[in-house]
């Protein structure tokens, strides 16, 4: 499936002395098979943002088609788009309510109006895509997990709605480095192995930079820069200027080629780093 | 949806009436109140009108906020109104239709009601339009510091109404959030039956009641770190105080009364 944003704006509390304008003439397309990272600091539209991919904000102005059709429209089927755009809030955690896990993972499902012998499957296998163990958590109150694992639950409650595209709005927000780190795994493999296409919110250049085929940089309501990570990245002093940076190992890359030595700037992780410098190094001696 | 409440509907501004001591416009409101009560005849609402649009025009604040107080008691007014034009009996028979009479009497108290209800509500909106919440609390508080020595806890009560009103809009925030994540899921809070609807708040309210008591003991904890220990002793942030102006508006207001009772 795939999204089209045409010349989207969004103004909160339009004629009051509240007004903001939140969304500035947003032109995006989002492809099938897509891993897209928006990135921006608090306040620049990212969740406003989002939040109009699956209908549950209507744009002021502008157009957004799904698969070609007008979902602005009254009689568009949003309820049918927001099962194929499953959406993550952040601290997703505080949306649970049920019972059990069971009950809250099957609210979507059930919602849809499916059989119970479907639904019975389709949270067993969303809470294990999530990496819990369905026969130790499903008739656990959600209230007694800790913090990581009510996460997981209320991802787990998207994914049993088995979504076309999966957009999550700061998931790794609150967690330690480890529950980031697995969380961050989790998604690359429901993009690799399910064929989601992702979307992923985030203020944080270092947790998207390594793992997003595309990155849109939001500030003040629009898109400042758009492209591949490498792309994006060339413009460091622009996005110093956002207040966004670029993550470490790109800076260093930058440092050491400002200071004279042969290095590829685009490069975001450690051991691609590594990598680079060695071979850096190994060229200097030969 | 919930974006078209607004509670504690201070608007922001810098006219005379948003400068005036919290005290004083309470106290100010409640005689205008008494005002409106005690108003008996043509001259005496014409006076109130004059007086209340007047403020209105000081407040220089868009009309229609106003308005939209009154929505709410479209139907009481049109009810007020039907009630008197056809029950209030006397003066000259303007239209009959058989058994049924509308008589003049009937026609000037229905719309002398009505016109009590919009004082009543335009007046109020002018206070809870140009004041603060929080400024709003302080002069209760002060306003009932006297109460104190009959054991009424002045100050805790303040407290509670400031944290009351300092969590409208984060509890308005967090209940759109959980409704948007839940409808994210396909919940539908818009259509079936009373005790459909009644069900399908349940992932609304359950949530909703887990973050506010979070929240409370996260608030408890912070107030005590900061050694919170009630009123006794306790100074402001925003001193209050009293201006001639404050004086002359009280003056004024308290003159309607016996103004109203005159003027027969």
């Amino acid at each position: 499936m795939r999204i089209e944003l045409e010349n989207i704006c969004y103004t909160y509390m339009p004629g009051t002395p509240f007004e903001v304008k939140a969304l500035k003439n947003i032109n995006l397309t989002i492809e099938q098979g897509e891993y897209l990272a928006i990135i921006g600091q608090t306040g620049s539209g990212k969740s406003t943002l989002v939040q109009h991919l699956n209908g549950l904000l209507k744009p002021t102005s502008g157009r957004i088609l799904v698969d070609g059709k007008d979902i602005s429209n009254e009689k568009a089927d949003l309820r049918e788009i927001r099962r194929r755009v499953g959406l993550l809030f952040q601290f997703p955690e505080h949306q649970l309510f049920a019972e059990t896990v069971y009950a809250d993972v099957a609210f979507g499902p059930k919602n849809m109006g499916l059989p119970e012998s479907e639904i019975s499957e389709r949270v067993e296998k969303a809470l294990r895509l999530v990496g819990l163990v369905p026969e130790e958590v499903a008739e656990r109150s959600p209230f007694t997990l800790s913090g990581g694992q009510m996460r997981r639950v209320a991802m787990a409650g998207v994914l049993a709605m088995q979504p076309e595209i999966l957009i999550l709005d700061e998931p790794a927000a609150g967690l330690d480095p480890q529950g980031k780190k697995e969380l961050f795994a989790q998604i690359d493999r429901l993009h690799q192995e399910e064929g989601l296409t992702v979307v992923l919110v985030s203020h944080s250049m270092e947790d998207v930079a390594s793992r997003a085929k595309r990155l849109l940089v939001l500030a003040n309501g629009s898109v400042q820069m758009y492209g591949t990570p490498a792309e994006v990245f060339k413009d460091a002093a622009q996005l110093e200027k956002l207040g966004l940076g670029l993550p470490q190992m790109t800076l260093l890359m930058h440092r050491l080629k400002a200071a004279g030595k042969d290095v590829p700037t685009d490069i975001f992780t450690v051991t691609a780093a590594r990598d680079a410098i060695l071979q850096m190094l190994g060229g200097q001696k030969r | 949806m919930l974006k078209s409440i607004t509670i504690g509907q201070f608007i922001p501004g810098d006219s005379l009436l948003h400068r005036l001591d919290a005290r004083a416009k309470f106290i100010a409101l409640l005689l205008v109140i008494i005002a409106v009560f005690v108003v008996r005849s043509f001259w005496g609402y014409l006076l109130l009108a004059v007086f209340i649009s007047a403020l209105l025009y000081t407040a220089k604040l868009p009309l229609h906020y106003f308005l939209r107080g009154l929505r709410p008691v479209y139907y009481i007014m049109l009810f007020t109104l039907i009630i008197h034009l056809f029950f209030t009996k006397g003066g000259a028979v303007l239209l009959s239709l058989g058994a049924v009479t509308i008589e003049a009497n009937g026609v000037y108290l229905g719309i002398f009601m009505v016109l009590r209800i919009i004082f009543l509500i335009v007046s109020t909106s002018l206070l809870t339009l140009t004041t603060s919440p929080i400024a709003l609390t302080d002069a209760l508080e002060d306003l009932m510091k006297p109460l104190g020595k009959i054991g009424v806890p002045a100050h805790e009560i303040a407290m509670m109404m400031t944290i009351a009103l300092r969590f409208i809009p984060t509890l308005m925030e967090e209940a759109e959030k959980i409704m948007k994540a839940q409808m994210a899921r396909g919940a539908d809070f818009e259509t079936g039956n009373v005790f459909r609807r009644a069900k399908s708040l349940v992932p609304l309210l359950v949530p909703l009641f887990v973050s506010s008591f979070r929240r409370a003991d996260d608030l408890a904890v912070a107030m005590e770190a900061r050694c919170y220990r009630g009123g006794q002793g306790r100074t402001r942030m925003r001193q209050l105080k009293i201006t001639m102006l404050d004086i002359f508006a009280v003056g004024i207001s308290a003159a309607l009364i016996p103004l109203m009772l005159l003027l027969t």
